[in-house]
Formats: structure tokens, sequence, C-alpha cells
């Protein structure tokens, strides 16, 4: 054994023999050079502190670990009945030095550890208070704008003069954009909480590549602009995933140049990279004249939410949305003044030949009832009660009333006949889910099959099955159109016995 | 001139070392050292027609104060069980570790401090101190708040 390990064994050991006064009565000075005679209280705090305990007991105390004079000492105190005693200092300093630097770092992380936590409940109380004030500020929006959407479609199905026409679709395309702008903040807030699931399912890609064209077409032109848009044709036709994200990545791609155009022309490119394992590699390409402003389109955590811009929400959706899809994306700038949006998906494709069935028409069917329809509406809410009212009256085909307080509608239901209820998702405070069981019990039998369909801002997958589970027939989105409404009213009523 | 023991007792990195430091030597260091074992300092307190002299043991932080080693705690005349404010962790347990004291160590008096006030957000200092409204002070190692006061409290009340 060599002499520095060897070393590390012997531990530097110090006796010091106290009198029945508390002085010095002999110490080996191997350690501390302790003064013959002198009080050992005045030596160190520590020794004060010790020598009270000297209460003319015979006792044998250790304390371990105890720093002072720059040692760090394990420290035995044997006192006897006549107060006089004896104390030995061992010298561990080496020893607890290496504790020390263990528990440092231990300390250090479970510190941080705690941090981290607070700082993350921080966040979610943050997130929380956001989700709710995202939920109502779109819930109080989503009426206004329904009765918007609906009396300007109403409107424009009417006679009205060419400049009419041109006023009230205007109306129209302000609602929608704000209806588009307000799923957009409710979408954005879902990416960044990571509540998005991606759907698996086959679509025509070539229909929806016409649709987005005969849009944006028609919408670009409105402002003497021309839009291009080129599809390769080795893309294919139909694709295998989220139809509805993949429209969404285009759609504000397109919007985005919308903004920033400073030229005439935007033109969108669809080319295919590669296809392997079932998968094509698309690259959608959008190019305008005109710059982004720097920062635009960076990427925000979710507490700096609220740091987006404005113009820069689009690209926010976008980005999120690409991550969602495990894409990637790129912001050009071409020729100092030309900007060029590039985004690669990997999209599965169908590798048998698919059949779609056809799709649902958009437009309302024109029924003319030799009945009229007897149509409870319950809803508190003036605005939207007005656009209900309204849409149903427009047609002929309606009789309608219309119930705010819950115990006029319960009255109303045993002892009067309906053919449909239109419920919004609460009334004075009622919740639709609980008023609706309440409502099977007091209804007379008539009323007890009649179809319920529930207007509400509530439609996420589990609200949807909350309300088809409650037994509503139906559910229709706020802020819905006049068509959405009349159809979803003539696909749940037995049409032929008013026919 | 007689002497008292006291204790700080309470979690790592609340800033007993920093608290004793301000008081003794009205020093403070951003870094943080763990304390092991127990350090022992003194300083006189003078009051309006007494002195005294407070021998400070200022022991390593633990989250469960049973694991504080016995004869520390020995002959004590008083604690102080230190928190941080901006740690709930480091307060959660007080009750508890209030009644193991008086338990185990005599009646003596156990101050609970708040330690790094000066971390406080601005706007919601009144809010936070109804909050911690169990615990007897708030203090401010690092800008040396209430630091004396809770020391010259403690003195007071040991010599009466």
């Amino acid at each position: 054994m060599s002499t520095s390990s060897s070393n590390e064994f012997i531990v530097p050991i110090q006796f010091i023999s106290i009198d029945t006064d508390g002085k010095i009565k002999s110490s080996d000075q191997k350690i501390l050079n302790l003064e013959k005679g002198a009080p050992i209280k005045d030596a160190h705090p520590f020794f004060e502190s010790v020598i009270s305990m000297f209460e003319s007991r015979a006792t044998h105390l250790k304390l371990d670990c105890v720093n002072m004079l720059d040692c760090t000492f394990d420290v035995e105190v044997i006192t006897h009945k006549d107060n006089s005693g004896v104390i030995i200092l061992r010298d561990r300093s080496d020893f607890y030095k290496r504790i020390q630097k263990v528990a440092q770092q231990r300390n250090q992380s479970l510190i941080l550890n705690e941090l981290l936590e607070l700082k993350n409940d921080v966040l979610k109380e943050k997130e929380a208070f956001k989700t709710k004030f995202i939920k109502n500020f779109s819930e109080e929006l989503r009426s206004p704008l329904t009765l918007i959407s609906a009396f300007s479609s109403l409107l424009l199905k009417g006679d009205l003069d060419l400049e009419q026409t041109k006023l009230v679709e205007a109306l129209k395309e302000q609602s929608d954009s704000i209806r588009k702008l307000l799923d957009d903040i409710i979408e954005l807030s879902k990416l960044k909480k990571g509540d998005s699931k991606l759907a698996e399912e086959v679509f025509s890609f070539k229909d929806l590549l016409s649709s987005i064209y005969m849009n944006y077409n028609a919408k670009v032109s409105l402002t003497n602009n021309t839009f291009e848009m080129n599809v390769s044709k080795d893309v294919p036709e139909f694709l295998q995933g989220d139809e509805r994200r993949i429209a969404q990545v285009i759609k504000n791609l397109i919007e985005n140049a919308l903004i920033f155009n400073d030229g005439k022309h935007i033109k969108f490119e669809v080319t295919e990279n590669h296809r392997r394992a079932g998968k094509t590699s698309l690259r959608f390409q959008v190019h305008h004249k005109g710059t982004v402003p720097k920062g635009l389109g960076d990427k925000y955590d979710l507490e700096d939410l609220e740091k987006v811009n404005p113009e820069g929400l689009n690209f926010s959706i976008v980005r999120e949305l690409v991550e969602l899809l495990d894409g990637t994306l790129k912001f050009n700038e071409v020729d100092t003044n030309h900007t060029q949006q590039i985004v690669n998906l990997k999209v599965a494709y169908p590798l048998h030949e698919v059949k779609l069935p056809p799709k649902k028409k958009s437009t309302v069917e024109q029924y003319k009832f030799s009945e009229k329809v007897k149509v409870l509406i319950a809803d508190q809410n003036t605005t939207t009660q007005l656009t209900a009212l309204k849409v149903l009256v427009s047609t002929g085909n309606f009789d309608t009333e219309v119930y705010t307080d819950p115990r006029e509608l319960l009255e109303a239901v045993e002892k009067r006949e309906f053919d449909l209820i239109l419920m919004s998702s609460s009334i004075s405070q009622i919740d639709s889910i609980e008023l609706i069981s309440i409502i099977k019990q007091f209804a007379n039998n008539s009323n007890k099959k009649i179809p319920i369909i529930a207007l509400t801002v509530h439609t996420s997958k589990e609200s949807m099955a909350a309300y088809k589970a409650a037994g509503f027939k139906d559910v229709i989105k706020k802020p819905y159109t006049d068509d959405e409404l009349l159809n979803t009213i003539y696909k749940r009523l037995k049409i032929k016995k008013f026919l | 001139m007689s002497s008292k023991k006291i204790v700080i007792v309470g979690s790592f990195g609340v800033g007993k070392t920093s608290l004793i430091r301000r008081f003794v030597d009205d020093t403070f260091s951003e870094d943080y050292k763990v304390t092991i074992g127990v350090h022992i300092l003194k300083k006189t307190v003078q009051l309006q027609d007494h002195d005294i002299n407070l021998i400070i043991w200022d022991t390593e932080g633990t989250d469960e104060i049973e694991e504080i080693r016995t004869s520390y705690l020995l002959g004590t005349h008083g604690f102080i069980y230190v928190s941080d404010v901006t740690r709930p962790k480091t307060y959660e347990k007080i009750d508890e570790h209030k009644q193991y004291l008086s338990k185990n160590f005599g009646n003596v008096p156990i101050f609970t401090v708040g330690n790094k006030s000066d971390l406080l957000p601005k706007g919601s200092i009144s809010q936070k101190k109804e909050e911690l409204d169990f615990l007897d002070i708030l203090v401010s190692a690092k800008e040396g708040n209430n630091v004396q006061r809770l020391f010259e409290k403690i003195a007071k009340i040991l010599i009466s």
C-alpha cells in the first residue's frame, strides 16, 4: 500500500480534557492549537454550546460533521458528574468534502426539477385560462356570425338589384372571413395543445384541388389578379390521410400569398418528389411577388401564443399543421422581391382502385309542404333565436314557437304537439343534455317521438357523442348557414308526412 | 451575558446559510453551496436593556425533519424554520415539522420564516402575504429585509 493511499485512512484525532470550570486542562494539539487553562468556550461558539450541556451528568454525546475552524469534525463529548469532561475531535474534512460534492449535485438537480415542475404548473394554469378564454370568446362570436351568415345567404336568394347584391356579398364574404379566423384561432390553440388527431381516410385529391382552384380563382380575380394552378401528371388522384388538414395547409399557403402579394399573379404548383413504401412525397409551392416580413412565420411556444402577429396567423397554422403531418416547410425569398413557400408532405395513397360515394349536395332541397311543420325553438340567445326563426319562416314550411324559460318549455311539450325541437346548448343555465332528459319525462306521447336537434358551439368528438347519447337526433354547429340548418331539419323530419 | 442556542432548520436550498450570513456578517452570495452537517456561528444582539449571545446552528437542509441528527438539536433554546416562498414544497409540511420539534425537543419557540421575499412578484406581494400568513415573518437574505428584525424578535422572546 502506498503512503498516500494509507494516509486516506488515517484520521487525525485530538483529545481535549476539560476541568470542572470549563477550562482546558490538557490538549494534545494534534489539530487545533488550544491554550491550556483558557476557557474552552472561547475557542469556538461550538464549544460554548457544548459546555452548556455539562450539567453535572455523566453523558456520552456524538456529533458528526461539525464544521469549525476550516475543518469538519466528528466530535465526541464525554461529561462527568463533577462537570469535567473530554472532547474528542476527529478531523474528517476530506471525507465530508466528497460527500459535499455529491450532495451539491443532488440538491441542485432536485431544486431544478422542483422549479421546472412549478413552471409547468404555471404554464398549465395559463393554458387553462387561455383555453377558457378562447372558448368563451368563440361562443360569444358564433351567435352574431350565425345571424350574419344565414341572413346574408337568405338575402342573396331573394330579389336584389345589382348594387344590393354586391353589398350583401361583401357582407357575407367578411362574415365568412371572420368565421375562418375564428376557426383558425381555435385550430391553432388545439394544435399547440397537441389535441389534434389525424384522420386516415381515402379522399379524391383531384376533387380537393379542383375545389381549391374554383374557390381561389374566383377570390383572386375579385382583386384583379390571376391565379394559376399546375398539378403534375404523376400526382396520385386519390390519397389516404387527413383531407381537411391537407386542404388547410394549401389554403393557408395561398392566403399567405394573397396577404403579401404585391404583383398581379399567384402561382400554385403540386408535384411529386417520389413514391416509397405506399407513400407519395408531395411538393406544394406557392409563388407570389412581394416579401413576407421577417419573423412572421416564426414558431412560437404555447406561452408565447399572444406574440403571434395577426397577419402571421396563417403562417403559424401552416407551420403547426406541417409539423403535425410530419412534413417540411420553407419560405424562400427569390430575386429580392418574390416569395416562394414550399411544403413537402408524405401522404399515403391507396394501392387499389378506389370508388368513392358521390359527395352530398351542399344546396338545400326546395320543398313545398302541404302541412306546416310545428317547430319548438328553445334558445335564450335572441340573436340565434331570430336567425333560426327567420330562416324557417322564409321557406313558408314552418310554424315556430320560441321558448326561453325551461318551465314554460316543459309545459309546452306536455300540453301541445310539435314535430321538431331545436334546442341551444343551455337555457337559463340548464345544460341541454340535462334538459333533454327532463323533456323526455314531461313530454306527451306524441312529443316523445319527435326529433330534437342541438344547436351548439361544442362540437368536439366527445361533445357530439354526449349529445347523441343523451337523445339528440342531430347536432348543428354554430355558426351555421341557412342551408345547413334546413338540410339537417329535412334530414331528420319524416318529410312524406308534410308533402 | 447569557447565551442561547438557536437551530436553523428547513429544506435544502431555502437560504438558511444566506440568512445567517446576512445576520452575522451582513454579506450575501448568489452562489448556492450545500451545507453538510452543521456550522456554528455567534452574534451578540443588543436589546434595550439586555445583550444576548445567539449561538446559531446552521443545519444541513432536509425535507424530512426526522433526518436531522438529534444530537444537533439537544439543548436548543429556539428554532427558526426557514422555507422558500417561491417553492411550496418547502413549507407544505411546516405544521407537521413544528409538532415534531415541540414533541421531541421541549416547548421552545419555533419561528417560521419565509425567505426570498424579494422574488415575489411585485404586484402580488400583499396577496401572497395573505396566502403565506401561516408564516411568522417574510425575509430576504439577499436584500436584508426583516433579517435583523427576525433575530431581535427571537432574542426578546428568549430573554423574556
